[in-house]
């Protein structure tokens, strides 16, 4: 019960994103040449604070009185969280500042301000990813959404922006409330437990005579939760909030608070919740397979790309589930959190590097649209940044040999030796049906005659995004190996399940 | 003595509660939301979390609410206006929401029943509130300062208007 | 039954309390209007007199509260009466609830018995005042709204957002000294106050915290609407939340401001004077640092510690009508600047310095 220092050092990628955000908030008023050396600055602290990230692997596990835990799921999760802030730093800086005399968006904002809260949402999210604790997993999502609804509100003056926020702030305050609610039921059913691990050996020892209202609280928990990762049917606002929300801040929540609300979700319903597998298990079933398919469906219909990659990663989210799913399971918890693991790091990596063209076209537009139609014909204008676009479609469709296919692979083959046979091909014919409007955008820029040019303008910040995405994914796509080790080792030592979740969660594939 | 004042105390609560939710004028809502909080105020001093009633006092019914307040009346100077009338479908949807809230409520506490486990009476004096929080919840007190400092720079970054003097060209309402 | 007698004696204290409370208030009214006249160079209220007898204008309060009873209490069309009516009862209670936990001298033994001179001694004291210190606000919130008047509207956003930002201050220089104090409650606050640096300095609250007296009586005239922070209210000029008041309820915020300072004499006594404390005084009389003793009773010694108590109110409450006839009133802004961005800041470094000296020296 008391202070542990040495419990700081699970915590030091937090506190360094913390300080870096003051420091460039405090930066901003004391220098003239703003935007260059901010962004210079953020990159170096989030460079850093990756690496302290990697450096505290497997350093200890549990800390602050079982508050947080610094094991290997975090730490890779940390890491790979920063990186991700990193690349939407990266990708910030043009987008904010656009050519005078082209359309775009983005003028009219505090670069130290939006860093800063882009930071304290990265501090947020690292939080969750660790937490092992209702109190800490509540604070972690509070902080990460209160930063990312001024985010995405964050150019006040445009309608859309401000629609964004205000529909995500409504929208999440009360899956905020559903959260909380759930907490409370499941802090009175326990008999007052808070630490994640505790609420599941007390839950073990209620034995077969559990009150009602436990159920209730795990159902209200992960209707908090599904909201975050923005699985169907709390979905809704995602394809708004994703389009009216600056892209860069687009293209960051789309991966990383689904990253961290998906750890959360791993280490809530598979760490603590295994007892009751056989009532949330069906329930995640349904929503993974739904959440899968709805989001494909409707991506094909969509005709604004931001709306498309909404909705794809509405989709990806219900695959992740999947993964999610096999994760409860003793038996596969090792192979599927890995194969989440690198997933999220294959489909940040794409996702980024699709946002990131998307901006690079809206702005050669002068009305800053981001329809798909302005696609055609760019493959014979611009050649490499098409050849880019071109593998990210084909990675977030999961067509080998890129990363995209072998995180679908590595997930769907735990949830496969978890017995989840059907939802594996539900998702697969969902995989088969996404290629659809992947390769669409595909399909515009090489075979479609051009209508009106998109001149891109290559920034070198844009290009150094598209670059590493681009590497990113053919490295993982041709030899996952280094990645896939990575993530098994982290996996490897993490609380896990007990033994008993194994004979609730036995085969009950529907 | 002590049942006397629970009852008249709960019974003020909930038929304040349910005025905030009549009442036409949002101002009257408010302040008997007010009235709510302090009969929660005393319950918690008779439950013996003297800390917990102050806060509830200080942070809600001194602070909160006060900005409800002042927001409503920057809002309509007259303050005559009322709340907008709502439909019989929102009227059912939140008859359904809080007939939902009320049996999750009623499950929870029917399988509690009446519990006489006679509860520490220094649990709610502010060393033993001050104890748990720097110790056994140092770490989300420490969350809570960021999370209230993201909250902060937040408002203020969406609320300012003009970004640097040299900026000031307004951006144009573009593609929407 | 062991609660009757408590209930008896708190109300016996409730009763003294108010009655000590009012009966100050009142010869306030006239003490500010002498201060002001002597401060101007004029004579001041002097005309009021009981069969030609006026003893230096003494008998001004009485005819004050005679002629404000008697006035036509008008309630303007429109406006909402009940809170119209419950505006002035709110500021009035407020005020004067929080002196229930403000010692009014030492402990007492009486018949083996300890009797605190507080009528709640209860265990988060300063919180209690800070909690209910804080309804104020609703009052002029309230006044200025159900008035149905733009100025004094107008007056209600303006002092409100005065109130709400001084509020931060005043708990923020206070916490310094909870921190050394290790207490709210106020009977221990007064009793850690004891003892002696160096042998001589007493440790007095002011002397060990310095920066937090000097936050706290800016944030505290602020709370009270005082000049130079006398915004909301503006007697001579901008129309102040209760202009539509008259009569008896008009006279209940003006006299709702008398009391309040003298609950922030006595708050500032408390916490940063040292209470009843009298520097050398122990239960057998004085104990002189340089040696040597002043042998007094028992019974002298406490009263000269009552006397001390209501001696340094009286001080501060004289200073504040002081620093009332001296200052000019602040700008909105400036009144803004200074709460905002040199209080609040200040009350920020005084809590870091406190909480690193006593961490140096160990109490922590």
């Amino acid at each position: 019960m008391t202070f542990n220092p040495s419990d700081i050092l699970t915590i030091v990628p937090e506190i360094a994103v913390v300080a870096l955000a003051m420091l460039v908030i405090l930066t901003e008023l004391l220098i003239t040449r703003r935007e260059t050396v901010l962004q210079l600055m953020t990159v170096a602290g989030l460079l850093v604070v990756m690496a302290l990230a990697v450096l505290t692997f497997d350093k200890a596990g549990g800390a602050f009185n079982g508050m947080t835990a610094g094991d290997g799921l975090s730490t890779f999760m940390k890491a790979l969280l920063a990186g991700i802030a990193l690349l939407a730093v990266l990708m910030s800086r043009d987008y904010l500042t656009p050519p005078t005399d082209a359309g775009g968006e983005g003028r009219g904002v505090r670069h130290g301000e939006y860093y800063g809260m882009l930071l304290i949402a990265t501090c947020g999210m690292m939080i969750l990813v660790s937490a092992t604790d209702l109190v800490t997993v509540f604070l972690g999502i509070e902080t990460t959404s209160i930063a990312l609804y001024v985010l995405a509100g964050i150019r006040s003056e445009r309608a859309r922006s401000g629609e964004a926020a205000l529909k995500y702030f409504l929208l999440g305050a009360f899956a905020t409330g559903f959260l909380l609610y759930g907490m409370a039921l499941l802090y009175g059913a326990t008999g007052g437990k808070t630490n994640l691990t505790e609420i599941g050996r007390a839950i073990t020892d209620l034995g077969p005579d559990r009150p009602v209202y436990l159920y209730m609280g795990a159902g209200l928990v992960m209707i908090g939760l599904m909201f975050k990762v923005a699985a169907v049917p709390f979905h809704f606002w995602a394809p708004d909030v994703y389009q009216g929300s600056p892209t860069p801040v687009t293209a960051f929540m789309s991966a990383g608070p689904k990253a961290a609300a998906l750890t959360a979700l791993i280490r809530v319903f598979a760490g603590a919740l295994p007892d009751l597998s056989a009532a949330w298990g069906p329930a995640l079933w349904v929503v993974a397979a739904l959440t899968m398919t709805l989001g494909n469906i409707v991506a094909i219909s969509q005709k604004d790309i931001k709306r498309m990659l909404a909705y794809s990663s509405i989709a990806h989210a219900g695959y992740l589930l999947v993964g999610a799913l096999a994760a409860a399971n003793t038996g596969t918890y090792n192979s599927a959190t890995a194969g989440i693991m690198f997933y999220l790091t294959a489909y940040y990596l794409m996702n980024i590097g699709a946002f990131t063209i998307a901006i690079l076209v809206s702005r050669a537009r002068e009305n800053g649209d981001y329809q798909i139609d302005d696609y055609k014909g760019m493959a014979a204008l611009h050649p490499w940044t098409s050849a880019a676009m071109a593998l990210f479609m084909i990675s977030l469709a999961g067509i080998p040999p890129t990363a995209g296919f072998f995180g679908k692979l590595y997930v769907f083959s735990a949830a496969v030796k978890a017995g989840y046979i059907s939802l594996v091909v539900i998702a697969v014919l969902n995989s088969a049906l996404s290629v659809f409007y992947y390769l669409r955008i595909v399909v515009y820029m090489y075979m479609q005659p051009e209508v009106k040019p998109a001149r891109v303008r290559m920034a070198p910040a844009m290009a150094l995004v598209i670059v590493i995405c681009a590497l990113g994914i053919l490295k993982f796509g041709l030899l996952p190996g280094d990645l896939m080790r990575w993530a098994d080792r982290s996996a490897s030592m993490t609380v896990k399940p007990s033994p008993r979740a194994a004979v609730a969660l036995n085969d009950h594939d529907q | 003595m002590e049942l006397i004042l629970f009852i008249i105390t709960a019974l003020v609560a909930l038929v304040s509660a349910f005025m905030v939710i009549t009442r036409r004028t949002p101002i009257a809502s408010v302040l008997y939301l007010v009235l709510t909080f302090f009969c929660l105020a005393v319950l918690y001093v008779m439950l013996g979390a003297q800390f917990i009633a102050a806060m509830q006092i200080v942070v809600y019914a001194g602070a909160i609410m006060v900005l409800f307040l002042f927001v409503l009346m920057l809002l309509s100077q007259r303050g005559a206006q009322t709340w907008e009338v709502a439909g019989p479908m929102r009227k059912w949807l939140g008859f359904a929401a809080a007939g939902g809230v009320l049996l999750v409520a009623a499950t929870a506490l029917q399988s509690v029943g009446v519990s006489d486990t006679v509860l520490d009476p220094e649990i709610g004096t502010v060393s033993s509130v001050g104890s748990a929080l720097f110790r056994r919840f140092l770490l989300p007190f420490e969350v809570a300062s960021v999370l209230l400092l993201g909250a902060i720079i937040g408002v203020v970054a969406m609320v300012k208007r003009k970004p640097y003097p040299s900026e000031t060209e307004e951006g144009v309402e573009h593609g929407s | 039954m062991i609660d009757w007698v408590i209930l008896a004696a708190s109300a016996v204290k409730m009763l003294i309390m108010i009655a000590i409370v009012m009966g100050i208030a009142i010869i306030l009214t006239w003490v500010e209007r002498k201060q002001s006249a002597v401060m101007q160079d004029r004579i001041g209220a002097n005309r009021a007199d009981i069969l030609g007898l006026r003893i230096i204008g003494l008998f001004q309060p009485f005819a004050d509260a005679i002629k404000m009873i008697t006035k036509e209490d008008f309630i303007p069309p429109f406006s909402n009466k009940f809170l119209h009516t419950l505006a002035p009862v709110i500021t009035f209670f407020a005020v004067l609830v929080v002196f229930a936990v403000i010692p009014l001298g030492p402990p007492l033994e009486i018949a083996g018995r300890t009797i605190s001179m507080q009528i709640a001694d209860i265990n988060i004291g300063l919180l209690f005042i800070l909690a209910f210190g804080g309804l104020a606000v609703y009052g002029v919130v309230l006044a200025g709204w159900s008035s149905n008047n733009k100025y004094t509207l107008l007056a209600a956003v303006r002092g409100s957002a005065q109130m709400i930002s001084y509020e931060v201050c005043l708990g923020l220089s206070l916490i310094g000294a909870i921190m050394i104090y290790g207490t709210l409650d106020m009977t221990d606050m007064v009793l850690q106050q004891s003892g002696y640096w160096f042998g001589w300095i007493p440790r007095w609250g002011i002397i060990m915290q310095p920066l937090g007296a000097l936050l706290f009586l800016p944030a505290a005239i602020a709370e009270n609407k005082r000049v130079p922070f006398d915004l909301p209210e503006c007697e001579s000029e901008i129309l102040g939340y209760h202009m539509e008041y008259s009569g008896l309820r008009a006279g209940m915020f003006m006299f709702a401001e008398f009391i309040e300072i003298i609950f922030i004499a006595a708050l500032f006594t408390v916490i940063f004077l040292g209470g009843w404390q009298i520097p050398y005084l122990y239960w057998d009389g004085f104990h002189w640092p340089w040696g040597g003793m002043w042998y007094l009773p028992f019974w002298f010694v406490k009263t000269l510690e009552f006397l001390a108590l209501f001696g340094k109110i009286a001080f501060m409450i004289y200073f504040m009508i002081l620093v009332r006839w001296t200052l000019p009133r602040f700008r909105y802004d400036q009144l803004m600047r200074l709460g905002w961005k040199y209080l609040l800041p200040l009350g920020v470094l005084n809590l870091a310095v406190t909480g690193v000296v006593l961490v140096i020296i160990g109490r922590i």
